[in-house]
């Protein structure tokens, strides 16, 4: 693979080898994003983001290695931070009025759900919270996310097996609600 | 153990993908958005937009000179002179001088002024600072701003795009400049618009665009990249709210009513370019062709068909919505503030007539006389209909025809349940702008009671709220009339019409649940969440005929209906503005 050069006036077209990358791998940083935060205007910033990345930078290591599993660890990473800013933003500025993020309807009590659930993934490890998303979002079986990730089986089956304990107590609270 | 596992992988599973995966039309729709943005992104400038921890003037001087910033560094290095704070979503900041370009390509960048103001720009917006006379300018060339401007007691904050400024002092608005215009929504306060030589003063609540396509887009959208889109939108709705209260009410019999029938003083029709239609946003957020936009003394109507505005003067909706439309309950009406997509009438409610007024589409904005502020139904109705006939030079009438439908009837050996009293359910607290249905808010702060909850003894919240047990849906009602029923169940029915025959006037406390199967199919419904506790080992329950009369004492039965449609007599095309 070529190295990417990176324009220097707006409105260029992309470099060829940077067009492949995002057709590539658009659809799967799109989807994570989109998974993980819900809004669609959040997951076009994250695609956004990941890919300007790309072209402002020398491109890393590890995605000359393994181009999808960086665009995937980039896609989660991202969101994730932006479900952290929307919650620590929603605490720090909206006290006065907790009681507008109070679910009034069964979806939104499922959305306050889901917004937990990420904001507990958003405390694990990131390579945990990685394999998580692929597994229970995109149904990876641990073979697949071994193959994307660049590691072994054992390896996804052990950070599995911790990341849902971490989670279990995490949620404890949350999932006692639900049941 | 296993189960414990099994139980965690169903919630990870089911939570996780609450948003499903987004289809592929808003899939390669991003895609072109985001090609877009990439490929005129400017690079360097975008890198200096990054963050830039502790910078400060040194700090960001480096980082400026290290990204290669473009910027007018000039008078900010002579003069050391800076005009806000950027502070970057993780927290890092740096300092912003006057004429520097900013364009951020991260979500929740925000600037503080040096006049106190805050000032949250969307992302890739583009926007430069500068002196004003008395106070700071902010110059948009592109994108959208939330500004909190600070109080002042003398000097003020100017927002200018390219046809409009805006000054204000202690006001919050947004601001959006995109190629067909601009618009300012002002959330708090009031706002100083100048477009040209014409300058007004909106207020809270209120806004006013450049352009009729940016005019009757939904609020919400205009902030809904924002990180506090939920705290405006809420500050939004007091803000109409609270305008709307010292309304003038137009009633004949009153002493201020200007006349007999109320009419808009000023109207604009025009006709759509049927190729260039302007598009729905995705989401059905509203707005685009179709949409129909009131607010205080002003109504819009986007690129509709003639025959879509006379439905829609005359207050009917779509025929296939016949069994909502013929409630005529508050809840049903139109509120300002709100965008209706009021689709395209099919022929089946408004007949006769030429072709064209099914097929010609055509944008109406039409206000009020200054200090004439009716309210949104007389807008919509009285108000629209004399426009139609005044410019349209119409002339029609209302028919009926029967339809098949079912009744809704007190069951053999009468009713299953009593008639409750003051306090027989627990109210609960609306969120703000809810309308009421029966007395009860129908937008609330807290979910209402579980039906488990309420069938171990405890009181139902007021009002009626459908959930989910397994494969049933169970109805559970808190001082209600019976009836409420019927829109609830002519929706589950598929939109047949339910027609009250109970002639029941009591209010009532009740549980009705249901299997869905295929006599409760339901309507169509967009959106993606899971449907809540079908996973549950719950056995399916009666159908809905049988429910009604084991729980309640009710009966469903076939009938027939009468449904009104309109005729046009005569009609013309719009005559000149």
């Amino acid at each position: 693979m070529q190295a990417t050069s990176v324009p220097t006036v707006a409105g260029e077209p992309f470099p060829c080898d940077f067009e492949s990358l995002f057709e590539e791998h658009y659809v799967l940083v799109y989807r994570t994003a989109y998974g993980v935060t819900g809004r669609v205007e959040d997951a076009e910033d994250v695609v956004q983001t990941v890919f300007l990345r790309v072209l402002r930078r020398e491109k890393p290591r590890e995605l000359l290695k393994n181009p999808k599993g960086y665009f995937y660890r980039a896609a989660v990473n991202l969101s994730l931070t932006i479900v952290n800013t929307r919650r620590r933003r929603a605490l720090t500025e909206t006290n006065e009025d907790q009681a507008v993020s109070v679910p009034a309807r069964a979806s939104n009590r499922a959305e306050e759900l889901h917004r937990k659930l990420y904001d507990a993934i958003a405390e694990l490890k990131p390579k945990a919270a990685s394999i998580l998303i692929l597994r229970y979002l995109h149904n990876y079986s641990d073979a697949d996310i071994a193959k994307l990730l660049g590691t072994s089986r054992g390896v996804i089956a052990v950070t599995l097996f911790r990341a849902r304990a971490r989670l279990k107590t995490l949620l404890a609270a949350s999932l006692g609600e639900e049941s | 153990m296993t189960s414990d596992r099994d139980r965690l992988e169903k919630h990870l599973r089911q939570h996780l993908g609450l948003f499903g995966s987004p289809s592929s039309n808003q899939i390669e729709a991003s895609r072109a958005r985001i090609r877009e943005r990439l490929r005129t992104a400017p690079v360097e400038r975008e890198v200096g937009a990054s963050r830039v921890r502790y910078g400060w003037r040194a700090g960001f001087v480096l980082a400026a000179a290290a990204a290669g910033i473009l910027l007018a560094v000039a008078p900010m290095w002579h003069r050391g002179e800076w005009l806000a704070i950027v502070e970057a979503a993780d927290g890092s900041r740096y300092t912003l001088g006057p004429n520097t370009v900013l364009n951020p390509t991260d979500a929740g960048l925000m600037l503080t002024l040096k006049d106190g103001s805050r000032v949250e720009p969307r992302s890739r917006s583009e926007l430069l600072l500068e002196h004003a006379a008395d106070g700071i300018g902010i110059r948009l060339r592109s994108g959208g701003l939330v500004v909190t401007a600070a109080q002042q007691t003398r000097g003020h904050l100017y927002v200018h795009t390219k046809d409009m400024t805006v000054s204000v002092t202690g006001t919050m608005f947004v601001v959006n400049t995109e190629d067909s215009g601009s618009r300012v929504t002002v959330i708090e306060g009031e706002a100083q618009v100048r477009e040209g030589a014409v300058e007004k003063s909106v207020k809270r609540g209120d806004y006013v665009a450049t352009s009729p396509v940016l005019a009757t887009r939904p609020a919400k959208e205009e902030f809904s990249w924002s990180r506090h889109a939920d705290v405006i939108y809420a500050a939004f709705i007091k803000g109409i709210a609270e305008t709307a209260a010292p309304l003038v009410r137009i009633d004949p019999a009153g002493a201020q009513a200007p006349a007999s029938r109320p009419e808009f003083e000023a109207v604009s029709i025009r006709q759509c370019d049927p190729d260039h239609l302007p598009e729905t946003p995705e989401g059905g957020r509203g707005g685009g062709a179709n949409s129909f936009h009131l607010t205080p003394g002003r109504l819009r109507a986007l690129c509709m068909t003639t025959a879509t505005l006379i439905r829609t003067a005359y207050g009917y909706g779509p025929v296939d919505l016949d069994f909502i439309a013929a409630e005529r309950r508050p809840g049903r009406a139109m509120a300002f503030g709100n965008v209706y997509g009021l689709g395209v009438e099919d022929g089946r409610r408004v007949r006769g007539g030429p072709d064209w007024v099914r097929s010609e589409r055509y944008t109406v904005n039409a206000v009020t006389a200054q200090g004439v502020l009716p309210d949104a139904e007389t807008l919509r109705r009285p108000m629209l209909q004399r426009l139609i006939e005044r410019r349209f030079d119409l002339k029609a009438h209302i028919e009926s025809e029967q339809v098949p439908a079912f009744a809704l009837a007190v069951a053999k050996g009468s009713l299953k349940i009593t008639p409750v009293g003051p306090g027989a359910c627990d109210e609960l607290p609306a969120r703000e702008g809810s309308l009421f249905m029966n007395g009860h808010p129908m937008n609330v702060l807290t979910p209402p009671r579980g039906f488990e909850e309420v069938r171990r003894g405890q009181k139902p919240s007021c009002g009626m709220w459908s959930q989910r047990n397994g494969p049933n849906v169970v109805i559970v009602g808190g001082d209600v009339p019976l009836e409420v029923l019927t829109t609830a169940l002519a929706g589950r029915l598929g939109g047949v019409r339910v027609v009250d025959k109970m002639n029941v006037k009591d209010r009532f406390n009740f549980i009705l649940e249901f299997a869905l199967d295929e006599n409760t199919p339901g309507l169509l419904r967009g959106g993606n969440f899971p449907e809540r506790g079908a996973e549950l080992d719950v056995a399916p329950g009666a159908t809905i005929f049988t429910a009604l009369e084991e729980q309640i004492g009710l009966k469903l039965e076939r009938a027939q209906t009468a449904r009104e449609f309109i005729v046009i007599d005569r009609i013309e095309r719009p005559s000149e503005n």
